[in-house]
């Protein structure tokens, strides 16, 4: 949708032959800048976190748990927007910390920075 | 009804800017908001197009005539919020200084932690802004001394003055709607119209009805609305 004052200008100007399109970052695109690596690490933000035994436990734990339950296969993805990954929710629902392989995961989503 | 505590552990990233203007766009729908500017600088009231010399009523001072800008209630709680009994009564989170019929909108300086800690148990609500920069990424880690940001249940961040002709602006965005999601209620994006209108001593709605920015605080305050449960009111509604 185009921005409502950029919608207005062009209005104003009588301008009717732009294409308007917003360059929307993905967020397997962006750059994964030291600072956000920093962040997901600190305890202030996400907790206390879970020492590498027991991420290695809840790894082989959710294993366990996805051999007995597979999940249902998802279809096809049609468009490239639909293969992105969804965003990791940290805090959603469990307020429990994010663990390494959590972390590993969610940094591994993002191209390495500059 | 709730009191929305609007504090950043930042200053500078429009804490004041979205109080103000969440407070309009709740009066425009229906709820009749008392903001409280607690800060010493009291720019609260430039928002609502007012002049910087217009004097604002005093919290707890009933001998003045009540201010009322674009459908909101105007009180200056600076004085308030230093004096003795009025932190005593905020000690006891049973007994509110606040009126329950009203909905109070609080702007509180980022230097003053204290009084938002004391006012943050009768808050239904923290609406935190910062800004896409590192500075203020960074100081997301000072929102609670004592409990994670994840872990918070009455807080929501709100991202302001996003230019998206930045990369790294755009990148932080996404990164806290990425790993913070149920934390975020909205982005503001950068819009001069914001201190335009101010230099004109006009609301951004009268300035410009078309701004991005006022476009966004509105999906913001649906996001507000949705989280502590205040459904539009209708005209004409009591309580």
């Amino acid at each position: 949708m185009m921005r409502s004052d950029a919608e207005a200008l062009l209005k104003k100007l009588g301008q009717k032959d732009f294409r308007y399109q917003e360059f929307a970052d993905r967020f397997g695109d962006t750059e994964l800048w030291p600072l956000f690596e920093a962040l997901l690490q600190d305890e202030r933000l996400v907790g206390r976190p879970v020492s590498r035994i027991d991420a290695k436990r809840v790894t082989r734990e959710r294993a366990a748990l996805a051999t007995v339950h597979p999940l249902p296969k998802k279809p096809e993805a049609s468009s490239e927007e639909d293969r992105v990954t969804p965003a990791l929710d940290v805090a959603a629902g469990e307020t429990h910390p994010i663990g390494d392989g959590e972390l590993d995961a969610f940094l591994g989503r993002m191209t390495p920075g500059r | 009804m709730p009191l929305l505590l609007f504090h950043s552990p930042k200053g500078g990233v429009g804490s004041t800017f979205l109080a103000a203007h969440c407070a309009m766009e709740l009066a425009a729908r229906g709820h009749e908001p008392i903001a409280i500017d607690f800060t010493y600088q009291g720019s609260l009231k430039l928002f609502f197009g007012l002049l910087p010399d217009q004097p604002i009523v005093r919290a707890g001072d009933d001998s003045e005539e009540e201010l009322v800008a674009a459908g909101v209630e105007l009180l200056d709680g600076y004085r308030l919020g230093r004096k003795a009994a009025f932190l005593k009564m905020l000690a006891d989170p049973d007994a509110s200084p606040f009126p329950s019929d009203k909905l109070i909108i609080a702007d509180v300086a980022a230097a003053d932690h204290a009084l938002k800690q004391a006012l943050l148990p009768h808050a239904v609500l923290q609406v935190c802004t910062i800004t896409p920069g590192p500075v203020a990424l960074a100081s997301l880690t000072k929102v609670d001394p004592a409990q994670p940001l994840a872990e918070l249940q009455k807080t929501l961040i709100v991202v302001n003055l996003l230019d998206d002709t930045r990369t790294l602006a755009r990148h932080s965005n996404i990164f806290l709607h990425s790993a913070f999601e149920r934390l975020l209620a909205g982005t503001v994006r950068q819009d001069e119209a914001v201190n335009e209108a101010v230099a004109k001593f006009e609301t951004l709605e009268r300035f410009r009805p078309t701004s991005a920015a006022l476009a966004d605080v509105r999906a913001v305050v649906t996001a507000l609305e949705e989280h502590c449960n205040l459904g539009p009111r209708k005209e004409g509604e009591e309580g």
